[in-house]
């Protein structure tokens, strides 16, 4: 019981992070570029998605291993959200390296915009998904 | 019509084009008005000269020869001499007839392309990216007063506050190629509302008849070096002999007279006065026996000329000017380049600044890819992936980056945001930063190149390097075109600053200086400062008695370099302290000394950012004050003084034009550190920490006023919260921790991943086994 208290915060903090992560990032899609407060919010957001998100993998993951597996759609969304997640906190590790050129960060950077939006999708598909589950897990 | 504007276009790019190729020259000069010699060799000028009469010299005549008689009879005179050096004094005329020409230009360019070649269109002023003001300096009275008649933030065209050009190209001209309004031609065009404006306008002609002009001087750039005697040029100008300055420079001879011996208002035609007028004296071994003199020049100038002007020095406090090899040379000139081949011109000679988004008259890519971006970086850098599809660098090599064999920098781990928020030159150029601003002296302020005794805190008081948002400017300067043009303005870059220090007047709320001259004659009385207002008023030397008394029998009579720190606070607050007392009588004794001799309703001095205005009358005798200061200026060190509570004479006001007593600055481009002396080279904590140079450096306003300035910190001038900052710091303080958190949840992200890829494929072989599937969670 705590163990899916604490699965469902994990994932409403991911969720709520990736939303801020999307909304923060909004305007540099029309050319601007990041800074002041809206970048501080996003480099937070992150922090709770850099923790969140494998903690959640970790939790999610686990209490599948028992039976009953769970909906097709409902992993095909976690696998999303997982791969995504990776993907997006790894273009942005890759920045963060020393050895990253100019060029290569400025594709990264665009990159890294396309698969965070795509993981924002997968957030809330996921959500969606997990939502048809519940009812049914409710009256197992 | 619009076809054969491209038309147009395309051939004068043609023309272009062929002019940078050696051989085929058919540059804008005139096309073939003038002779070339179309090869990279130098062509050896033996050639005649010829005096401002347009007579040949011998070595018998006793007139100087005259540039734009000598050099204009092979090459466009009219349009070189209005290039961007040649233009820093009338630039201010030249703006005020651009509008009223420009209708008229544009029915020219309709015109046939000859015409277009052979008459380029030049006039058109972009005074472009602030300069280094001319700093009016007069250690007597206190003054740094920054004029410029380019249309620049902060500076002050000195025709509005009475300047007249005789006394501009008096002051500066020993800096000044010549030309402008050293040129009779050029005065002629100046705008009449500045002629109007010249309180002398009756004694400046006869004045201008006398000095003669300063004409245009190609051998100042051109002369190779060791050729041209500077100093001998300064001289001759600071002689009023203007018009000998050219033959005196070359030492072609010896130049008798001097028109600054010529009493004010002398009558030009008075043969009494001609016959003072100079007389040169030619050295006869310098003509060849053909009557030829040979002019030792070349096409491509070499850095010594542009040093005359354009060289910087760095001063510690307290110490002095920085010894010479301390400093390493710009990365660049090491690397064996010269300032001209990235500063360099066409025959119109406006040259390359090589900042980012120079409007240059000659807008093709050879000439405005010559900048840091278009070298190093190439000018598609800035586009955004579909403009750089669009690009002109598909069709345009110049356009690509590694020009000059400029190597390509990584950038390695530099966010690209960093390309939007600074200056190359703010990483990268200028002097090494500390923690606060030091002096800096230069060439144009502090007659570096003159042989003198500098110590290093001479007026005018210049500070940097300053971390500072780029100055915007009233005309085009937009910068990158992709940008905004808040993005653009709002890059920090690296700069220099001043306080201004003069003394003016209050009309309508607002600060307004008054002619140097004027308040140097009106204040000799009242200021009585011989060498220094700084020495003998703000931080008078403290009498032999006074340092007993402070420091003891002993410690008082040792040299002042040996004091210790302790001991050099205690002299420094005294000094302070008698300097306010003294700058407080004196000052409010000139102020009023202002009022009456020049008229003024308020008469105010400026300095360090301060109004000081004469204090409100407390009382109705109160007005007495001025003649006990007056009195007890002739003992101004008093002991009954020192225990007295002083009255304050004068009292700070605040003006309507605050921009007219704050900083005033400009960027500043070399020296080009290496890349591994760039700011940031070690990693983002080197400005992302409390203590970053490039927001937490400091600087004070320096003045001759004894007032210590409050120290700015770089990020609250660039605009930044403290709050903000330090905020921001403490996220880059924990970045390493962050990368091994991000480390470690990329590797379980990575890990279930895989764990899930082999439970996917376990369940896979389970039902290709036959066996059942986990059914899925199901009531």
């Amino acid at each position: 019981m705590m163990l899916a208290l604490i699965r469902r915060l994990t994932f409403a903090g991911v969720l709520i992070a990736t939303v801020v992560l999307f909304g923060t990032s909004l305007p540099t899609w029309w050319g601007g570029h990041f800074g002041g407060y809206r970048l501080l919010a996003h480099m937070a957001a992150s922090g709770v998605v850099v923790i969140g998100l494998p903690l959640y993998a970790i939790l999610r993951w686990t209490d599948w291993l028992s039976a009953p597996i769970p909906t097709r759609g409902s992993a095909w969304t976690f696998w999303a959200l997982i791969l995504s997640g990776f993907l997006t906190i790894a273009s942005m590790y890759a920045c963060m390296m020393p050895s990253t050129t100019t060029s290569w960060m400025v594709a990264l950077i665009d990159f890294h915009g396309w698969i965070g939006a795509t993981m924002a999708v997968a957030a809330i598909a996921h959500l969606a998904t997990l939502r048809r589950v519940d009812p049914k897990q409710s009256a197992t | 019509m619009e076809y054969f504007k491209i038309f147009l276009t395309k051939l004068a790019w043609g023309a272009v084009l062929f002019a940078t190729v050696p051989g085929v020259s058919f540059a804008a000069d005139g096309g073939r008005r003038f002779a070339h010699s179309d090869s990279d060799k130098r062509y050896l000028h033996h050639i005649d000269l010829y005096d401002l009469n347009n007579r040949k010299i011998t070595p018998d005549s006793d007139q100087p020869y005259s540039p734009q008689n000598t050099c204009g009879r092979c090459h466009d005179f009219e349009t070189i001499s209005h290039g961007w050096h040649f233009n820093a004094f009338r630039s201010h005329a030249l703006r005020a007839t651009s509008k009223g020409s420009s209708a008229a230009e544009n029915d020219a360019a309709d015109e046939d392309a000859d015409i277009e070649l052979e008459q380029p269109s030049h006039e058109h002023v972009v005074d472009g990216r602030p300069g280094e003001p001319w700093i009016w300096t007069d250690e007597r009275t206190g003054t740094q007063l920054p004029l410029s008649y380019r249309d620049w933030p902060g500076r002050f065209n000195p025709a509005s506050i009475g300047i007249s050009e005789l006394e501009m190209v008096r002051q500066f001209g020993g800096r000044l190629p010549g030309g402008g309004a050293g040129s009779e031609d050029e005065r002629k065009t100046l705008s009449p509302e500045s002629d109007a404006d010249d309180s002398s306008e009756d004694a400046e002609p006869s004045r201008w008849a006398l000095t003669g002009d300063l004409e245009v001087d190609c051998m100042v750039c051109h002369a190779v070096s060791g050729a041209y005697d500077f100093e001998l040029r300064r001289s001759t100008i600071g002689s009023e002999n203007f018009a000998w300055a050219p033959t005196a420079a070359l030492r072609l001879g010896q130049i008798d007279g001097s028109v600054a011996r010529i009493k004010e208002g002398s009558d030009p035609e008075d043969p009494k006065v001609q016959a003072k007028l100079p007389k040169v004296q030619y050295d006869a071994s310098r003509f060849g026996p053909d009557g030829s003199v040979f002019m030792d020049l070349v096409r491509h100038v070499e850095n010594n000329a542009c040093y005359q002007c354009h060289s910087q020095r760095t001063v510690t406090e307290g110490v002095g000017i920085d010894e010479r090899f301390i400093h390493d040379t710009d990365v660049h000139l090491r690397a064996g380049m010269k300032c001209t081949d990235c500063h360099r011109n066409g025959i119109d000679h406006q040259i390359a600044r090589g900042f980012e988004g120079e409007q240059h008259p000659e807008s093709f890519a050879s000439m405005t890819t010559l900048n840091c971006v278009g070298c190093h970086l190439g000018t598609d850098f800035y586009l955004d992936e579909e403009e750089a599809e669009n690009s002109i660098t598909q069709r345009e090599i110049m356009n690509r980056p590694g020009r000059l064999g400029a190597p390509l920098p990584n950038h390695e781990g530099l966010p690209p945001v960093h390309f939007k928020k600074l200056t190359c030159t703010a990483c990268h150029s200028g002097p090494i930063p500390s923690s606060t601003a030091g002096g800096l002296m230069t060439s144009l302020s502090h007659g570096l190149g003159d042989k003198g005794h500098r110590t290093g805190p001479e007026l005018p008081s210049i500070r940097g390097p300053l971390f500072i948002p780029e100055s915007t400017s009233a005309d085009d300067h937009s910068d990158l075109d992709h940008a905004s043009d808040e993005e653009a303005h709002s890059r920090v870059t690296v700069a220099r600053g001043m306080w201004p220090a003069y003394w003016g007047e209050i009309r309508d709320g607002k600060v307004i200086p008054l002619s140097p001259e004027k308040v140097y004659t009106a204040t000799r009385r009242s200021l009585r400062v011989r060498r220094g207002f700084i020495e003998e008023v703000s931080k008078p030397k403290l009498s032999s008695r006074d340092l007993v008394e402070l420091l003891g029998e002993e410690r008082g009579k040792v040299d002042a370099s040996e004091y210790t720190p302790e001991e050099r606070d205690l002299v420094d607050a005294l000094q302070m302290k008698q300097g306010e007392e003294l700058f407080d009588e004196k000052v409010a004794l000139s102020l009023e000394t202002l009022k009456k001799e020049l008229g003024v309703e308020q008469a105010v001095y400026v300095s360090t950012g301060v109004v000081y205005a004469r204090a409100a009358p407390s009382d109705p005798d109160s007005a007495d004050e001025v003649a006990d200061a007056e009195r007890s200026e002739a003992k101004p060190n008093a002991e009954d003084d020192q225990t007295e509570v002083p009255t304050r004479l004068l009292e700070e006001i605040t003006v309507e034009n605050p921009e007219a007593v704050s900083m005033v600055s400009w960027p500043m481009a070399h020296n080009v550190r290496p890349a591994g002396w760039s700011l940031g080279a070690t990693g983002c904590l080197e400005c992302h920490a409390d203590d970053g140079l490039i927001f937490a450096s400091t600087v004070t306003p320096m003045g001759p006023a004894p007032k210590a300035g409050q120290p700015s910190a770089m990020a609250s001038l660039q605009g930044l919260a403290e709050s903000d900052r330090l905020l921001w710091n403490q996220m880059f303080g924990g970045r390493k921790l962050y990368k091994l958190l991000v480390a470690a949840s990329l590797v379980v992200l990575g890990v279930m991943m895989l764990l899930g890829l082999a439970a996917s494929a376990h369940r896979r072989g389970e039902m290709a086994s036959g066996g059942q599937p986990t059914p899925e969670r199901t009531a």
